[in-house]
């Protein structure tokens, strides 16, 4: 199994282990310098108690008084603590004096003739430190003192317990400043990691104070402290983005929907306004569940078309919270970022029952007026055919009677008759003209170049024939032509160059021009005549039907030939206008 | 054979101011006059009331109203052309209307052809007058039977 610890344990750890491997060495490298001073310090203090030693008993030695000799050497043995023995070897090389008693020890003979002044040895299991100095440098004679080094040894391990203890202390010292330091080190990683840990998790974050933190941490504090700025900025960019956009979404007229897996995860306030539901009762709902069962089957329909990749809009009508129906156009959209199709799909709805109502209101319309066009022409027809039949009636009998039984009625009677037949007849006139005036509204135009000149002279011609007395000037300019329709153009020649003809009726000698000129780029063209003329001050009801400005025993008429002309200008898109004086002719323009 | 004018007319007026017009103008070919169209029918194919009539004695034209009660002027023309028996009797539509409509259906229907009524006694007299002179008096049409063919 391998030992995971964190840094904070690791760093501890070493600091540890660093603490007690200097105590170690330190206390290792203490004791061993102290016992190697302790030692020189004894070794020299033997020196000086030898040297002593040797020179008080020299005398004995010299004199060979052994007593007074051995009994020094006792008195410094009992005197001198540590001091464990004393012996002196004679200029003989044999033991002079001792202080051992009856057993020397044997291993001091061995060193008797030494040079090597200090020696160590064990001895009764005790530690010894030997000494030997000579008595008289050069000479044999030598003076050894032992110490038992022991007790010496038992001092200095006294000190290297406390010694131990001092190196305990300042290592756990030191452990608990590098736990401390670890930790003071540690601290801001630690929440420094926390914070990351939130950043990741998308919690809310703040940025961390640097204050007194180290300087690579303090480098890292700051990255991480631009970073969550820069997220910050990022996430505001996006959220005013998406408030642009929502706010887009939410504002436009048209409804919006987004679903996935056939259920709606986003409605706009349109949507929800046209159904009358509030966005939490639509959220999460089944889109299927917003139509009856006529306009589910479409909408699967439309579901199957869309896999095979035609999206486009198409009619439905949903289903309101009251129940009543919305009528709308679905177009429907994918999801698409970079390219790429996202999961779900949206769709506009555009609530088109207005529309509907107004295309509904439309239609009656038209078929109100086809009707009334229908009746119209029903009118027309009844007008033609029934009131025409009775007119007949009335003037066929009424010649029939005059033929029959004139001759026995008084001049005033045959009058009478007369009237009724004439009024018949005229009647029947009018109803013409009417119809024809009716019927060219119906009439659609049929375009194509109209010569105008030959139907000027056409006209002269019928007219000359029919009145062949008359001293008549005609002038036409030749070529003439017009892009119109030849029919409503015939009426329109006939109708001024009759009137014109009707009105010179009265001169002398009269005269008839029909001509064009240019007036503002458009070519009018003109129906003059010298005839009675009229008062302009009547020129604006020259046009309307049945407005005569002659009485009908000057110049008999119906009063509609005009109001027909102009009915023919007009749906050319044209003008027709008259200049006149009384007297002195008039002039009829027309520009189409 | 006797060559027989048939009118087909609802107009008791009209019927009277046709007969004045063909007195008027001495004409004295036999005028029959029938009230509506479905009347027509049954006569020019010897139906009903007129069963025992001799399919083969046919007029020699037919004056044609539009305005009809039952079956209408065009719908009996269409009748009359749609039959082998019948098809080649000049038929002239006579009527009131001068809509331009019913011309056209007239003269799609096969009319040989088409006269407005003149509301002026003289001038209707006069129209009367020509129509007896061209189809009476100067057109032939053949006198095979149809049905042979």
């Amino acid at each position: 199994m391998k030992l995971r610890l964190n840094l904070h344990t690791k760093i501890s750890l070493l600091i540890s282990v660093v603490a007690v491997s200097i105590g170690a060495i330190s206390f290792l490298f203490v004791s061993r310098i102290m016992i190697a001073v302790m030692r020189e310090g004894l070794k020299a203090e033997t020196r000086i108690i030898a040297k002593a030693l040797g020179e008080r008993v020299l005398r004995n030695v010299l004199r060979e008084e052994t007593i007074p000799a051995r009994e020094a050497l006792l008195a410094a043995v009992a005197e001198i603590p540590d001091l464990e023995y004393a012996y002196i070897v004679g200029f003989n090389k044999e033991m002079f004096v001792h202080t051992f008693g009856k057993k020397i020890p044997r291993q001091f003979f061995y060193h008797r003739h030494d040079k090597v002044p200090f020696r160590e040895y064990n001895a009764h299991g005790k530690l010894f430190l030997d000494f030997v100095c000579p008595l008289v440098e050069g000479l044999d004679a030598h003076l050894h003192v032992g110490f038992n080094e022991s007790s010496i040894i038992a001092n200095i391990a006294g000190m290297r317990d406390r010694i131990v203890v001092i190196t305990f202390l300042l290592v756990l010292i030191g452990i608990g400043i590098g736990l401390v330091v670890s930790y003071r080190l540690m601290n801001p990683l630690k929440n420094l990691s926390a914070e990351l840990r939130m950043y990741g998790e998308g919690k809310e974050v703040k940025e961390i104070s640097v204050e007194g933190a180290d300087e690579e941490v303090n480098g890292l504090v700051s990255a991480y402290n631009l970073m969550i700025s820069s997220r910050e900025k990022a996430i505001t960019e996006l959220r005013e983005s998406e408030e642009k956009y929502r706010q887009l979404v939410e504002t436009m007229n048209e409804g919006l929907v987004v679903q996935e897996n056939q259920k709606l995860t986003y409605v706009n306030d349109s949507f929800c306004k046209m159904l009358g539901y509030s966005r939490d009762e639509l959220a999460g709902r089944e889109i299927i569940a917003l139509f009856d069962e006529e306009n589910q089957k479409k909408f699967k329909e439309q579901k199957g078309l869309r896999k095979k990749g035609v999206d486009a809009p198409y009619e439905i009508e949903f289903l309101a919270k009251g129940g009543g129906k919305i009528c709308t156009i679905i177009s429907p959209g994918s999801l698409k970022l970079d390219g790429e199709t996202l999961k779900g799909s949206s769709a506009t709805v555009t609530d088109i029952t207005g529309r509907k109502k107004a295309e509904v209101e439309r239609e009656q319309l038209i078929a109100k007026l086809e009707s009334k066009n229908e009746e119209l022409n029903q009118f027309s027809y009844a007008v033609s055919h029934d009131l025409r039949a009775p007119l007949r009636s009335m003037a066929g009998f009424s010649k029939e009677l005059m033929k029959r039984s004139g001759d026995s009625l008084d001049p005033e009677a045959q009058d009478y008759l007369d009237r009724i037949r004439r009024g018949a007849v005229r009647m029947g006139s009018i109803i013409d003209s009417l119809l024809k005036l009716s019927r060219i509204s119906r009439e659609k135009l049929k375009l194509k170049t109209v010569d105008l000149s030959s139907i000027a002279e056409s006209i002269f011609d019928v007219l000359k024939a029919d009145e062949s007395g008359r001293d008549i000037e005609i002038v036409i300019e030749k070529g003439l032509k017009v892009e119109a329709d030849e029919d409503m153009m015939k009426i329109i020649m006939e109708n001024l160059i009759n009137n014109a003809w009707k009105f010179t009726g009265k001169e002398k000698t009269s005269r008839i021009e029909f001509r064009s000129k240019k007036s503002s780029g458009k070519e009018v063209f003109f129906v003059k005549d010298n005839g009675s003329g009229f008062s302009m001050e009547y020129a604006d009801k020259l046009f309307i039907a049945f407005q005569r400005l002659h009485r009908d025993q000057e110049f008999p008429g119906l009063g509609i030939g005009l109001a027909t002309v102009q009915r023919c200008v007009n749906l050319h898109g044209g003008r027709i206008w008259a200049e006149s004086e009384q007297g002195k002719g008039s002039v009829f323009y027309f520009a189409l | 054979m006797e060559k027989v004018v048939l009118l087909v007319e609802d107009s008791e007026d009209d019927i009277k101011l046709t007969q004045m017009a063909f007195k008027e103008n001495n004409i004295a070919n036999k005028m029959v006059v029938l009230n509506d169209g479905e009347e027509a029918v049954e006569y020019l194919f010897c139906q009903g009331k007129y069963r025992e009539r001799d399919i083969n004695d046919q007029p020699t034209i037919i004056l044609l109203d539009i305005k009809l009660p039952k079956l209408s002027g065009l719908e009996v023309l269409k009748k009359i052309r749609a039959d082998n028996r019948t098809k080649y009797i000049p038929t002239v539509m006579l009527t009131s209307s001068t809509e331009e409509e019913d011309m056209i259906e007239g003269y799609k229907g096969g009319c040989n052809s088409y006269v407005c009524k003149p509301v002026e006694y003289e001038q209707f007299s006069q129209a009367v007058k020509q129509l007896e002179l061209y189809w009476v008096l100067n057109n032939r049409t053949p006198n095979k039977r149809i049905e042979e063919e």
